[in-house]
C-alpha cells in the first residue's frame, strides 16, 4: 500500500519527477533546437542536456537515422556573405541554418563530413579559418595565422585530452630555416587562442610527402580526413617526382606524430609530364574523377572510380584500410543500376560518408556533380598582315585548379578583337573577315567541356562584310546568344539573337544625336535587357546608359569623365545583382567587364558552372547557387570552449 | 487475416503466465503476449515463473493498460513473422499494410491519457523492458513539449527556475537562436 500511495503522488506531481534516466529517453526524441532552448528550464535539465553523457547518446542516436541529412554552402546574393542551408532527401525544405558574414562563398573549402560534429571551414580570400556546429550553430573564426599560398588545413579530435585540434600544413616563406612547416590551434586555447608549431614539427622524412600533400590538397580543393584519431591526407604520385614511399600521409592528433599509410593496390589515375614547346608541362591523363579519401563508419576508405578506365564503365569501387595496415574492397557500386545515365555522366562521383550504426543498415551517400573550373582562354596574333590577309594564329586554355595548359588548338577562322562571350560552356568569338580565305563574318565556338572548336553562321546582314569599319560582336543578352553590329554610317546598333536555332533581329538602337554614344568614337556594348520594360542597359566604355527603345532615348546612368554618382538602385535592379559596376580601365574602351561578374573575371575568363545533383535527388533548383559538394549533416550537440572571436550569427 | 488467425491459434497452445501487480490484482496473459517484456522473457527463461510475477512497480491499472498493448503488438509481431515467410506473396503485404495502419491507430488512441498516466506508462514499459511501448510513451511526452518555451515548459511541469538571471541570459546567449 505504501508502495502505491507514493507512485501515485509521484506519478501525479511533474515530470522533474520522472527519474533522470527516463526525462534522458525523453529528451533523446527532442530536435537540436529544443534541447538546447530546455537548457534554460532549470539547473538540472541545463546539467543533463549539456552533459558528456548526453551530447554522447544524442549523436548515437542521430547517427542511426536512416535518411541522411545534408547540408549545403552557397553565396548569398550579395557575394558578401555565406549561407548555410540544411536540406534532407526527403523534401525540399531548405533551411536556413545561418548565414557566415564576410565570407565569400566561392572561396571557400570545407572538411569533407563533420569530425564529431564539428566542420571546419577556409575563407581562402580573408584568409580565414573557422570552426562550426552545424546544429548547434556555434561558430568561431580561427585566429589569424601566416598567410601562405600553399596551405592545408584539418580538423580532428584527441579522444584522450577530449579536445578538437585543428592540424595546418604549409609551405612557408623561402627564407624560412625549414620550409614545410605544420601547426595546430587547440579550439578553446587552452594552449593560448594561437597557433603553435607541432611538437614534433615535420621530420626530414615526411617533408616531401607533406609538401605533395599541400600542393594536392590545394589543387583539387582536399581537405584532410580524419578517422581514428588520425589526420590523412592522399599524397597523388603527380606532386612527388621521386615517388614517396606510401600514398597517404597520416598525423596522429592525440601524438602529433607522422607515420605513412600503405598506398591502396592499385595505380591511381594521374598526370604526367611532358615536354611542350620546350617546356615541361603537365598533361592530364584521363581522370573523371580522382581518387579520394573518405571516412565510413569511422574507418578509412578510399574511393576509385573506374570510370577513368573506361567510358563504358560505371562502376566504383570503396577499399577500406584494415587494421593490419591492409586494403580490402569493401563495396562494389555499378552507379547504372542505381540511378539515371546523366547522373553518371557527371564528372565528379564522390562518396561523402555513410549512415546508419548498424553495418547491415548502413547506407553510403554518393554525390555526383559538373566540375567546376574556371579556364582561361586565350587566342593571341603572334603575326597578322591585313593586305595579304595572312595570319597566324595561337591559343591557350589554361585550367586554373589543375593548372593544365592545353596549346595545340587552332580557332578554325581568324577571330577579330572584341571580346568574346560565354554562354552555357560555351565561348563565342566574332571572326575577322579582314583575315584569312573568307570574306564573310561567322561566328568561332569553343566548348570548354571538350575543347573542340566550331563555327556557328551568322546572320546574313551581318555576315555581309562591305569593307566597311563597322563593328561587329557577340554578347550574351535573356540567355542568348546575340550578335550586334554597330552600323556607324546608319549610327544604329542591330542585335540579333538565336532563337530555336534561327537568327531574327530583335533590336535596331538608333543612337544619332546621342554623341556620348556615337559608334564612331565609342564601341557601345549592349550589356543587359531589363525583363520588365525591355530597356537595354548600354557601356560605352567611359558610360553606362539606359536605352528606352519605345522612345528611342538614352538615360545616363553612369559617367566616368562627369563622376557622377550611380543613380537610385532601385532602377538598376532589373539587372542582375545590379549596382556591382567595376569600370576596368580608364583610357581603353575595349577592356570592359560584366557588371554581375566577380571582379576577377575579366574578358577572357569564363566559369563553368557547376550544378549539383545527388543520387539521393537534392532539389533541382538549388543548381544556381550549389557548390560542389554537400556534406552530411550531423546532429550533434559537441561543443567547445568558445573565446572571445565568438560571433553573432545572422538568419 | 490468414496470418493473424495463425498467431492466435499459437498463442493459445502456448502456456498462460500470471502477472501480479503492486495491489495484488492478478493477470492471465499468454506467453507470447508477456514476452514482449523483455524482463519478463528472462524470468520465463531462468524458469521462476510458476506461481505468478509479482511486478510491485506496476499498479493494476497501469498493469491492464501495457497488458492491452502487448496483447496487441503480439498479434503484429505474430502478424509479421507470417508475413515475412511468405514475403513474396502480395496479398500478405496487403493484409500487412492494412494490419499496421490499424497498429497506428492503436498506438494513437492508447496514448491519450493524462499525463500522470502517460508518466506511469513510461516507468512501467522501462522497469518492464518493452523497447516499443518505452520509444511510444516517451515519443509522445517528446512531441508534447517540442516547440515550447522554457517558460511554457516550467508551467506546465510545475518547475521552479533556479537559474540566476545571469546564468539563464548566459544560456540563451549561447545558442540565441533556438530561442528565436
Amino acid at each position: 500500500m505504501a508502495t502505491r500511495n507514493k507512485r501515485r503522488i509521484v506519478a501525479s506531481s511533474s515530470a522533474q519527477e520522472l527519474p533522470d534516466e527516463m526525462l534522458t529517453e525523453v529528451f533523446l526524441r527532442l530536435p537540436v533546437k529544443s534541447i538546447l532552448r530546455f537548457r534554460a528550464v532549470c539547473r538540472s535539465w541545463a546539467a543533463v542536456l549539456s552533459s558528456e553523457e548526453f551530447c554522447g547518446l544524442q549523436l548515437e542516436k542521430a547517427k542511426a537515422a536512416t535518411t541522411p541529412k545534408l547540408f549545403f554552402t552557397a553565396p548569398t546574393t550579395g557575394f558578401d556573405a555565406m549561407a548555410l542551408y540544411l536540406g534532407s532527401s526527403s523534401g525540399p525544405d531548405d533551411d536556413l541554418l545561418f548565414t557566415l558574414d564576410d565570407v565569400c562563398g566561392d572561396f571557400v573549402d570545407m572538411t569533407p563530413a563533420p569530425c564529431h560534429g564539428l566542420t571546419l571551414l577556409f575563407d581562402a580570400l580573408a584568409p580565414a579559418y573557422y570552426v562550426f556546429n552545424a546544429a548547434t550553430r556555434a561558430v568561431t573564426r580561427l585566429p589569424p595565422c601566416q598567410d601562405v599560398y600553399f596551405a592545408t588545413a584539418g580538423l580532428g579530435f584527441d579522444a584522450q585530452t577530449k579536445e578538437f585540434k585543428v592540424v595546418r600544413l604549409f609551405i612557408g616563406e623561402c627564407f624560412d630555416k625549414q620550409h614545410i612547416k605544420c601547426e595546430i590551434h587547440t579550439l578553446g586555447g587552452k594552449h593560448g587562442d594561437c597557433w603553435r608549431p607541432a611538437s614534433q614539427g615535420v621530420p626530414f622524412r615526411f617533408c616531401r610527402a607533406a609538401e605533395g600533400a599541400v600542393c594536392h590538397s590545394k589543387r583539387d580543393k582536399l581537405l584532410p580526413v580524419f578517422a581514428g584519431g588520425f589526420l590523412h591526407w592522399f599524397v597523388h604520385p603527380s606532386f612527388a617526382l621521386k615517388r614517396p614511399r606510401a600514398g597517404i600521409l597520416s598525423f596522429s592528433v592525440t601524438d602529433e606524430t607522422f607515420r605513412w599509410v600503405q598506398s591502396p593496390p592499385f595505380v591511381p589515375p594521374g598526370v604526367r609530364f611532358e615536354v611542350v614547346d620546350g617546356h615541361l608541362g603537365m598533361v592530364r591523363e584521363r581522370e573523371v574523377s580522382g581518387l579520394h579519401l573518405v571516412e565510413l563508419a569511422g574507418q578509412l576508405c578510399i574511393l576509385r572510380d573506374l570510370r577513368n578506365a573506361s567510358r563504358d564503365c560505371s562502376m566504383l569501387e570503396i577499399w577500406r584500410l584494415e587494421d593490419s595496415g591492409g586494403w580490402s574492397l569493401l563495396h562494389q557500386i555499378d552507379l547504372l543500376q542505381h540511378v539515371a545515365r546523366d547522373l553518371i555522366e557527371a564528372p565528379i562521383v564522390k562518396v561523402i560518408g555513410s549512415i546508419g550504426n548498424c553495418i547491415s543498415k548502413n547506407k553510403v551517400v554518393i554525390v555526383t556533380s559538373k566540375r567546376k573550373e574556371h579556364v582561361i582562354v586565350e587566342i593571341f596574333y603572334p603575326w597578322k598582315d591585313f593586305k595579304s590577309r595572312r595570319y597566324f594564329l595561337t591559343c591557350t586554355i589554361y585550367s586554373c585548379n589543375i593548372g593544365s595548359v592545353e596549346s595545340s588548338l587552332i580557332p578554325p577562322l581568324p577571330v577579330n578583337d572584341m571580346p568574346p562571350t560565354y554562354l552555357e560552356g560555351v565561348l563565342y568569338w566574332m571572326s575577322d573577315p579582314r583575315l584569312g580565305q573568307s570574306y564573310e563574318r561567322a561566328i568561332v565556338s569553343l566548348d570548354i567541356a571538350t575543347n573542340t572548336f566550331g563555327v556557328v553562321p551568322c546572320p546574313s546582314y551581318i555576315a555581309k562584310w562591305n569593307r566597311s569599319p563597322c563593328r561587329a560582336f557577340v554578347v550574351e543578352l535573356e540567355g542568348k546568344l546575340c550578335a550586334v553590329l554597330a552600323d556607324q554610317l546608319a549610327k544604329e546598333l542591330n542585335i540579333w539573337k538565336v532563337e530555336n536555332g534561327r537568327w531574327e533581329r530583335t533590336h535596331i538602337l538608333q543612337l544619332e544625336g546621342w554623341s556620348s554614344y556615337s559608334l564612331g568614337c565609342a564601341v557601345v556594348v549592349p550589356w543587359a535587357v531589363y525583363p520588365k520594360d525591355g530597356k537595354i542597359l548600354l557601356n560605352a566604355g567611359r558610360k553606362l546608359g539606359i536605352y528606352d527603345p519605345a522612345r528611342q532615348s538614352i538615360k545616363s546612368l553612369y559617367d566616368l569623365d562627369e563622376l557622377l554618382r550611380i543613380k537610385s538602385t532601385t532602377e538598376s535592379s532589373g539587372v542582375r545583382a545590379g549596382g556591382r559596376f567595376q569600370i576596368k580601365d580608364k583610357s581603353s574602351d575595349k577592356k570592359w567587364c560584366r557588371a554581375w561578374k566577380p571582379p576577377f573575371q575579366q574578358n577572357k575568363v569564363s566559369d563553368v558552372c557547376a550544378t549539383v545533383h545527388s543520387s539521393e535527388e537534392i532539389n533541382p533548383s538549388y543548381t544556381e547557387v550549389m557548390p560542389l559538394v554537400p556534406i552530411l549533416y550531423e546532429e550533434s550537440l559537441a561543443s567547445y570552449p568558445l573565446v572571445r572571436k565568438s560571433r553573432w550569427l545572422r538568419r | 487475416m490468414a496470418s493473424a488467425g495463425s498467431g492466435d491459434e499459437k498463442a493459445a497452445a502456448a502456456a498462460m503466465i500470471t502477472l501480479i501487480s503492486s495491489d495484488n490484482e492478478k493477470f492471465e496473459v499468454t506467453e507470447a503476449t508477456a514476452t514482449l517484456s523483455q524482463t519478463i522473457r528472462h524470468m520465463i527463461e531462468d524458469g521462476c515463473t510458476d506461481g505468478g510475477v509479482p511486478l510491485p512497480n506496476v499498479t493494476s491499472k497501469i498493469l491492464a493498460r501495457v497488458i492491452e498493448y502487448c496483447k496487441k503488438h503480439a498479434t503484429a509481431a505474430a502478424g509479421e513473422e507470417g508475413s515475412s515467410s511468405s514475403f513474396s506473396d502480395a496479398a500478405f503485404l496487403e493484409v500487412d499494410r492494412a494490419f499496421l495502419e490499424e497498429l497506428e491507430e492503436f498506438d494513437d488512441a492508447f496514448l491519450e491519457v493524462d499525463r500522470a498516466t502517460l508518466f506511469d506508462l513510461i516507468l512501467a514499459a522501462n522497469y518492464l523492458d518493452i523497447k516499443g511501448l518505452l520509444n511510444l510513451t516517451c515519443q509522445k511526452v517528446a512531441d508534447s513539449v517540442k516547440g515550447k518555451t522554457p517558460e511554457q515548459i516550467r508551467e506546465m511541469y510545475n518547475i521552479v527556475n533556479d537559474l540566476t538571471p545571469e546564468e539563464e541570459a548566459e544560456i540563451r546567449r549561447e545558442t540565441q537562436w533556438a530561442f528565436e
